[in-house]
């Protein structure tokens, strides 16, 4: 661990404190010795919302897990409608699985999407991390091609027309688009040719999620652990070791989470569905308003802008593109919102106008919603080429907090032990 | 603890008691209370077996029912016995015999319930021209759910004066477009209910809707039951691990 952060080695006595059986228990025998439990250090002052990292990983585990046994029960054949009703209705606990496949899609999208923000907001894209955030954005790239195709599967009246309306904006490809988007269906319509691709596309696209994943953990490794108040954490009063006390915090977040999931998955499960999607997908009844999963939404309303395809796929293109550039947009050089004041509210203003644009995208292109479409698009593309920058240049951050102060987390006054010389941390010491 | 549990079961038998007396009075209530509304409701199985009645006499000369299996009628409280003879009352294609003739033969629980069409074609022949839907996911299609089929079998009235209508078509206040291919299905008092219940309009309307819930939604008791298990297992496994994230966390200098 070449870039971990730096660790003074211990130079303030041990406090005399009770012993901690918890703590010692886990630490004198940790589980998994090959993992570096002991020798990762975090920073203290890594937020609540540090934790949707982890969060994302259960979730993505828990839609392998049962995508897995809902492989081993789907039949892509004549008729898949049929077979989901055979799942939810004969197979044993095949509703519990399918829901949980179902609510756990829209579940994952919204750690997912709370992860990005954090993101944005802490500024934790800046260097040395612009990688971890790009390859962040490639897992989600991935993650919505995974939904994408996993969405046609059930072959719902929504499955069958948001699949094909969006199939299509692969279409303004030049050239080859027509080619691309037949070879991708197998066709020019939604048949059983599309199925058998989907399905093979989701398992697929899944473990590239999977891959991308780790990647994106292990450029996290490297690159080191970020904090709410963008200070690197190089001084020992700063850090604490990841096992027992990030293990324990995470265990414990996750199980919060997972109350959270229940909730939904057991009472609440249909909650993101369109109940159109419960008819079965007719080729020769058009839904008369045509929405795509909400994940979706935010980039669906940005391809209806235009109504040459070449242009839309340009400009979703583009919605992406400034997203993979925000650690140059973003031209200030203090990171964490929580320093810069302009940034802080212009923020909040760009969540708003992402879920407008979401909102917007989930109506019929009648002359009005096309109208706030393309406003919305046009500020979302404001935000990132003229106001990110602009606020780089104009804005005045507050001062940031020396390492190893109360601000970032550590004692409000007198000496704070260094990790070494914790109670409990015995042999941590990295050498 | 004796007195909590006593106080419990009177609040519970107290509250069962105003549930069962509003359900009498509340039929034509609008919007309906629904037994399985709420995070923890239930079907109730009287309900059930009336609207499975109304469906039988009322909806299945035209509407299928598919994905379900006539063993599914456990659900709605009937025995294995009862759902075995309500299967060997169907007749379902059972093969061909020695001369290759297609052949019938009574049906057994593990059938499906039967479709009344051989094909769609012939469904829109016989109803001038409109498919009878198929109801086994309808209170999932229609937004409103169960209260939309209540009030599409309670909507049917004259057309108000001066409004065209297409041939063959009946006016109903909650079909979108108000003129329905269905002539209305119910009338009250054409069938009598073993429990003695009226048969009135907005009574048989109830309870084939809730029938449609369930059969919608067969899993929603299981669910919900085995979601509040799993619920206390968590709540508990967290109070254990922030226990021990307190005992770990205490006897570093904070604030």
């Amino acid at each position: 661990m070449a870039q971990e952060p730096q660790t003074a080695q211990g130079s303030v006595a041990a406090p005399a404190t009770r012993a901690n059986w918890a703590r010692n228990l886990f630490v004198e025998t940790p589980p998994g010795a090959s993992f570096p439990y002991g020798e990762t250090r975090l920073p203290r002052n890594q937020g609540v919302l540090w934790h949707f990292g982890i969060l994302a990983a259960v979730s993505l585990s828990l839609m392998m897990l049962t995508g897995v046994f809902l492989a081993m029960n789907y039949v892509v054949g004549v008729d898949p409608f049929a077979t989901i009703q055979y799942l939810m209705r004969d197979v044993s606990y095949g509703w519990l699985i399918r829901l949980m496949h179902m609510a756990g899609a829209s579940i994952f999208f919204i750690v997912a999407y709370v992860n990005l923000a954090r993101g944005i907001y802490y500024g934790t894209y800046k260097a040395p991390r612009a990688r971890i955030w790009q390859l962040g954005l490639v897992t989600l790239i991935l993650m919505q091609i995974t939904a994408y195709t996993g969405y046609l599967l059930p072959w719902g009246q929504m499955s069958y027309w948001s699949t094909l309306a969006l199939a299509w904006t692969l279409g303004g490809i030049p050239f080859v688009g027509h080619g691309v988007v037949r070879w991708i269906l197998g066709g020019d319509t939604l048949g059983a040719a599309t199925l058998t691709h989907f399905y093979t596309f989701h398992i697929l696209f899944a473990f590239a999620v999977v891959g991308a994943v780790y990647v994106h953990i292990r450029a996290i490794r490297e690159n080191g652990p970020s904090n709410r108040d963008g200070v690197e954490a190089v001084a020992a009063e700063d850090v604490l070791p990841f096992h027992p006390y990030y293990t324990v915090r995470a265990g414990l977040a996750v199980l919060v989470f997972l109350i959270l999931c229940s909730v939904v998955v057991f009472f609440i499960p249909y909650t993101f569905e369109h109940a159109a999607n419960f008819l079965p997908a007719d080729p020769l009844v058009v839904p008369s308003n045509i929405v795509p999963q909400w994940y979706l939404l935010p980039f669906y309303a940005i391809t209806r802008c235009a109504q040459n395809s070449f242009i839309a796929l340009v400009l979703v293109l583009a919605a992406w593109a400034v997203l993979f550039a925000l650690p140059w947009l973003d031209t200030s050089a203090t990171r964490s919102a929580r320093y810069r004041p302009i940034f802080r509210p212009a923020f909040w203003a760009f969540i708003v106008l992402v879920i407008l644009l979401g909102w917007a995208g989930a109506h019929p292109t009648t002359t009005g919603w096309l109208l706030l479409d393309r406003l919305f698009t046009l500020l979302y593309f404001v935000f990132f080429l003229i106001v990110l920058p602009l606020i780089g240049a104009i804005e005045t951050p507050t001062p940031l907090p020396v390492p190893a102060s109360p601000r970032l987390g550590g004692p409000a006054s007198g000496a704070w032990p260094s990790v070494t010389t914790l109670p409990g941390t015995r042999g941590l010491e990295t050498s | 603890m004796r007195r909590f549990s006593r106080t419990l079961f009177a609040v519970l038998a107290l509250g069962g008691v105003s549930l069962l007396a509003a359900n009498q009075t509340a039929r034509a209530a609008d919007p309906q209370r629904w037994s399985f509304e709420g995070p923890l409701g239930t079907f109730d199985r009287a309900s059930l077996q009336r609207g499975f009645q109304v469906y039988q006499q009322a909806c299945a000369a035209c509407h299928a029912l598919s994905h379900l299996r006539y063993g599914d009628l456990e659900g709605i409280g009937l025995s294995d016995h009862q759902a075995a003879a309500v299967a060997a009352n169907a007749m379902v294609p059972g093969g061909y015999d020695s001369n290759g003739l297609a052949v019938l033969r009574p049906g057994i629980a593990s059938d499906f319930f039967h479709d009344p069409w051989p094909n769609p074609q012939a469904a829109r022949a016989a109803s001038n021209g409109a498919y009878p839907v198929d109801l086994a996911l309808i209170t999932r299609q229609r937004q409103g759910g169960a209260d939309y089929v209540y009030r599409l079998l309670t909507g049917y009235g004259d057309a108000p004066p001066g409004a065209a209508m297409f041939n063959n078509r009946n006016w109903n206040d909650a079909f979108p477009g108000n003129q329905i291919a269905m002539a209305n299905p119910l009338r009250a008092g054409q069938m009598t209910f073993a429990d003695g219940t009226k048969a009135t309009v907005p009574e048989m309307s109830h309870d084939v809707a809730t029938f449609l819930a369930w059969a919608s939604d067969p899993s929603l008791e299981e669910r919900r039951i085995t979601g509040v298990q799993v619920i206390l297992f968590l709540a508990f496994l967290t109070l254990l691990t922030y226990l021990l994230k307190r005992r770990i966390w205490t006897g570093l200098p904070r604030d």
